[in-house]
């Protein structure tokens, strides 16, 4: 249990370490906001002229497609909030600061994690629930208090799960002479879930939803309030368990590796 | 002196098919990127279509085409030059090349022409696949013209590229502007969506105005579509207007950031 706390308060160090680099790199910060801005408003364009064309994609209205839009939004807002320094792995081995890394009385998958802040992905949370709550609204369903604290777990759930997945990709990088990881073809997967999966056809759909997870991105927090789809078990418990997996599968995957590169003899 | 010359940007250009022939994983991610888009792009605009047969002139056999030809034509260029351009400056090696006597902008431009040319083997050979295996795609009406038109494709998005990526001796966020420039060239070039779904306002200003339909949409167009030497005239004459246009900008603002970058002392 003290162990717990003593990485609390190097998180909290961290946070505030980074905070302040935050505030010295003003420029940076507004240009990456302006830019998350912009490319918002792209995407957000592309939805419109399509709808101004067609009534619905698949069955799906435009509000449908946001509510999946806006999940997809605000779970990857998060992932980068908390996942975004996991593609520095590569630099980190390459250089020689994972080594240090690894000297520190932390963890060493925590220190890539906290090493860096990525502010414009608060800006993309927030986004990510205005654009939910306007396509909730548009559909007649409430933002209640329950409906808020659903929202946020799908959000950490699936933070976390597309984490896990993450993790698992990056490790690769141990196996493979740090040269190769499949990290980038995960992101290209993710960018289906900006659609309601259940167009791609059941194959595919299946693939996201067991083999690499992501449909719990966007598509089943959107489900859950749409019931395009009916699902035999409880959401939350499927996905707590396909974390649990996650989790193990990602650690065994790290440490593994972790292994292999401390007996390269470095 | 003249040889001398000429033998120099042929230098460049191998400089950067070697770039990409080296790293051999990022071949491979290609092939699969491409695939993978068209995979996405299909499903989504038998959504779209739906039951509708003719969208905005195009059945469905035709928007597929246009999808296969644009991710064929954008594959060309996914090469994450404005991020390479930026380590360059972060680590100063750019002091080291603007000392010699090298023309910065002309080496960007054949070296990235280089880095394309495996690419672009692989973008044809990938849908003369599709073309026999799966989809059947026709064939250009005039064979000549499309390929023209594709290499100003090319220089029109080296010659952006160099624009913004100047930017990045202002900020740190170098990866924030490479996914800008992406967005942009992606949504005005017509590669997500074709140009005519636009309202008919912007209609005119994206398609005959800005440089980028040049990009995606113009040459499809030539592919696809019947073009008398007048109007292919037309287009070559404007095309290349625009393209030493954004060159000179280019210069222009590599200048004042040269000269920041002395003031510096960097």
């Amino acid at each position: 249990m003290g162990n717990f706390r003593y990485y609390i308060s190097i998180i909290i160090t961290f946070i505030k370490f980074n905070i302040k680099k935050l505030s010295e790199y003003r420029v940076d910060f507004y240009l990456g906001v302006f830019l998350l801005l912009i490319i918002q408003f792209l995407n957000l364009s592309f939805f419109y002229l399509i709808f101004d064309a067609v009534p619905e994609i698949d069955g799906w209205n435009l509000h449908e497609i946001l509510l999946v839009y806006g999940f997809y939004t605000l779970n990857c807002g998060f992932f980068i909030f908390l996942f975004g320094k996991l593609r520095s792995l590569k630099a980190y081995l390459y250089s020689g600061e994972f080594e240090i890394m690894l000297t520190r009385p932390i963890p060493p998958i925590l220190h890539i994690l906290i090493s860096g802040f990525n502010e414009e992905s608060i800006f993309e949370i927030i986004l990510g629930f205005i654009i939910i709550f306007y396509a909730m609204n548009n559909l007649g369903i409430s933002f209640n208090f329950i409906n808020t604290i659903i929202i946020i777990l799908f959000m950490i759930l699936g933070s976390l799960i597309f984490g896990a997945i993450a993790i698992i990709a990056e490790s690769i990088l141990f196996y493979t002479r740090y040269s190769f990881t499949p990290i980038d073809s995960i992101f290209s997967l993710a960018e289906f879930t900006k659609y309601p999966i259940s167009i791609f056809g059941i194959v595919f759909q299946k693939i996201l939803t067991f083999i690499i997870p992501l449909g719990f991105l966007s598509y089943y927090p959107a489900n859950y309030f749409l019931n395009k789809e009916t699902i035999k078990v409880n959401i939350f418990f499927a996905e707590g368990v396909i974390l649990c997996i996650l989790i193990i599968v990602s650690k065994i995957f790290f440490n593994k590796g972790l292994k292999k590169y401390e007996g390269n003899g470095n | 002196m003249k040889r001398l010359k000429i033998s120099k940007y042929f230098e460049w250009l191998k400089m950067g098919a070697k770039i990409q022939l080296f790293d051999r994983g990022i071949l491979l991610e290609n092939i699969f990127n491409f695939i993978f888009q068209i995979f996405l792009s299909y499903f989504l605009w038998k959504g779209i279509y739906g039951s509708n047969k003719i969208l905005n002139g195009r059945n469905f056999q035709q928007m597929i085409n246009y999808i296969i030809l644009s991710v064929g034509i954008s594959n060309i260029f996914v090469y994450p030059n404005i991020y390479f351009m930026s380590m360059d400056i972060k680590s100063g090696n750019i002091a080291y090349t603007l000392l010699k006597p090298i023309d910065y902008q002309m080496q960007f431009i054949f070296k990235n022409i280089g880095i394309v040319l495996p690419i672009l083997v692989i973008s044809i050979f990938s849908v003369l696949v599709f073309q026999i295996f799966i989809f059947s795609i026709d064939m250009p009406v005039n064979f000549i013209y499309f390929v023209i038109s594709v290499f100003l494709s090319l220089l029109t998005v080296i010659t952006f590229d160099f624009i913004l990526g100047m930017v990045c001796f202002w900020t740190e966020n170098s990866w924030g502007v490479s996914t800008l420039e992406f967005a942009i060239v992606s949504f005005f070039s017509g590669r997500l969506i074709p140009l005519d779904f636009f309202p008919k306002n912007f209609r005119y200003l994206f398609i005959e105005i800005l440089p980028f339909s040049g990009i995606i949409y113009t040459p499809i167009d030539i592919y696809q579509n019947y073009w008398s030497a007048n109007d292919f005239l037309m287009y070559l004459i404007q095309q290349s207007g625009w393209i030493i246009i954004l060159l000179l900008i280019g210069r222009y603002i590599f200048n004042i950031a040269r000269n920041h970058v002395f003031i510096n002392g960097g």
